[in-house]
């Protein structure tokens, strides 16, 4: 019986990948990577891991026999010579080094929730576009959420209905005009952005948090001090629309405002 | 004491196996590194270096099954009768065949691998590679829901991406000959038919192909991963966006910046959609179809395919025709 160390490294790092992705599914941190409707990819992943374990584990160990018979070398691949066995060359350490590495680094370091310093550094989406503008003159089209928005006398803003309300208000600012609002986010400063106010932003994530973007909207307020929070807020106010440039943009005029703490899922999803 | 350990491996691995299960159940809380203070920005990066890679992982995962296939159970006489005698018949047909096959863009690059080793012509290769993860269901579906419901984007983002992908392999068909797969290292050589073989035993040869196949693939896919993550961690797309002016300049920037991101063909669009109040919609349109076509990540796994010298001269010539077509294109979007 002969030990291959390689083929054990393989199998090893296999059933890591299995168990780190796993572990992340049972302690429900996976919500802090990708966005929860694609959870069910990962899950088949992981169990895809285990089954690439299982059909590894048998080829660590070779008998003398199997390790003369080049038979089968036709279909499995030729690497079972004694002489290669033992040794794992230099260039192999590197190659199972990087693959350790993110192994390494997802289970021992704590993970970060993105906020509003990682924010800044991404598009951030406050403006109407201009195609939803030009049909905007035309009747809205029958929209459920519009509908629903305009018969409720408050909007309160969750992290369920927080896109489309947002998306709606910056769409048809006109309609909702003078309601007011309560929403909760992260603040980035005012120098963010080219209008001077400060917005009030949450992440939204499409597929996986690298590609997550900021939607939010502009606050107006006297109170200075609410520029430079840098944690999260509840903010109450009412919408208002401002002109730029022939193009009216929706803010909320803030009537009060608190710090509160990070809420357990701090991303939404479209 | 290695002989003792080498007669006992089973054991071992056995009772390590026991071990972690054992800590993955009773145990919730992960043991992560407190004491030491890491700057937050090396944090984030970390989160978004595992979520890339979290998120690509089944998709590549599902490529290295699909070339374990190919590999075991589809011969060179199959490909001979279904890739078309005539040039302009095998781009056409590949391109299209990419279109009809969902694919992200690094799940795609293993499969195109063994298609090429098998027998089918770059050009044909390269088509597929194009076409499979810039044009599906979902990506449209997704370019649609991102865009305001907007079909105009998706079906550009669509044709134009068809007519670039067709331009690129018809130029591939006349510089490349061979097929510039790179000397393998690993096991994979295999000629003669493996039909003699039980069934079976092919099952267990593929499974063992995919093996090999993830880690040739991982290495590059987590090297292309960590660069991106850097790029999304330390440089701000608002910098970025900032340097463009113009719509030549701007177009280059966001191809440059779909490079860099390297964002899923399947999630890109709402990153795009972000920039529309910034630049026209062809420049847009150069973020949506040069990123499924080429980015950091899957620059790195072709180089773990294609010899150097070919991906070189495809990244040339994937940029220049995309940027070319774009703006020619430009007067009438």
């Amino acid at each position: 019986m002969y030990f291959h160390a390689q083929e054990a490294i393989k199998a090893i790092i296999l059933l890591m990948f299995s168990g780190f992705i796993f572990m992340l599914h049972h302690t429900g941190e996976i919500i802090k990577f990708i966005n929860l409707e694609y959870t069910g990819f990962s899950q088949v992943a992981s169990v895809i891991f285990l089954i690439l374990f299982f059909i590894q584990v048998p080829r660590i160990f070779i008998s003398r026999e199997q390790a003369e018979d080049h038979n089968y070398c036709m279909i499995l691949g030729c690497n079972h010579e004694m002489d290669k066995a033992r040794k794992v060359p230099l260039k192999s350490v590197v190659v199972y080094a990087i693959i350790i590495l993110p192994l390494v680094t997802g289970m021992f370091l704590p993970y970060k929730d993105l906020g509003a310093a990682e924010a800044v550094k991404r598009g951030i989406c406050y403006t109407p576009n201009e195609q939803d503008l030009s049909h905007s003159d035309e009747l809205v089209k029958p929209n459920k959420d519009l509908q629903e928005m305009l018969e409720s006398p408050d909007l309160i803003l969750d992290h369920v209905n927080f896109s489309t309300y947002v998306s709606n208000i910056l769409t048809y600012p006109e309609f909702l005009k003078g309601k007011s609002i309560e929403l909760e986010g992260f603040i980035l400063a005012a120098d963010s952005n080219s209008h001077d106010h400060p917005i009030l932003g949450r992440l939204l994530v499409t597929h996986c948090v690298a590609d997550a973007h900021v939607i939010g909207l502009l606050l107006s307020s006297d109170d200075n001090r609410l520029g430079n929070v840098n944690d999260w807020v509840k903010v109450n106010g009412e919408i208002n629309i401002m002109e730029d440039d022939g193009q009216s943009l929706p803010v909320i005029e803030v009537k009060e405002w608190k710090e509160t703490n990070q809420p357990e899922a701090p991303y939404i999803y479209p | 004491m290695i002989r003792r350990i080498e007669q006992n491996l089973a054991e071992i691995t056995g009772f390590m196996i026991l071990v972690s299960v054992f800590y993955l159940v009773v145990v919730n809380e992960r043991w992560t590194i407190k004491m030491i203070l890491l700057p937050d920005s090396l944090l984030a990066f970390n989160t978004i270096f595992l979520s890339i890679l979290i998120e690509a992982i089944p998709f590549v995962l599902i490529g290295v099954f699909i070339a374990g296939i190919i590999q075991v159970f589809v011969t060179e006489e199959h490909i001979k009768k279904l890739i078309p005698k005539n040039r302009i018949m095998a781009v056409g047909m590949s391109c299209m065949l990419g279109a009809l096959f969902p694919a992200c863009e690094c799940g795609i690059v293993p499969i195109v691998r063994r298609l090429v080793y098998k027998g089918v012509p770059i050009f044909a290769g390269v088509g597929f590679l194009l076409t499979g993860p810039l044009i599906n269901p979902i990506v449209i579906a997704s370019t649609y829901m991102a865009f305001g419901q907007d079909l105009r984007i998706a079906l550009l983002r669509m044709g134009v991406g068809l007519l670039i992908a067709l331009v690129i392999s018809a130029i591939i068909s006349y510089l490349f000959k061979e097929n510039q797969l790179k000397k393998s290292t690993s096991t994979l050589e295999l000629d003669q038919s493996t039909y003699r073989f039980p069934l079976s035993l092919r099952i267990k040869a593929m499974f063992i192909h995919s093996v090999d196949e993830f880690f040739d693939v991982a290495k590059y896919l987590i090297i292309g991963a960590m660069l991106a993550a850097f790029v999304q961690t330390y440089v701000s797309t608002n910098y970025l966006v900032g340097l463009g002016d113009g719509i030549i300049f701007s177009t280059a920037m966001m191809m440059g910046l779909a490079y860099l991101l390297s964002l899923c063909s399947e999630a890109d669009a709402f990153i795009g959609a972000s920039f529309r109040h910034v630049f026209p919609e062809t420049s847009l349109l150069g973020f949506l179809i040069y990123g499924p076509m080429l980015d950091l990540k899957n620059t790195m796994m072709m180089l773990s395919v294609f010899k150097l010298r070919f991906v070189l001269v495809l990244m040339i010539i994937i940029t220049l025709s995309v940027f070319g077509v774009l703006m020619f294109v430009h007067p009438w979007i």
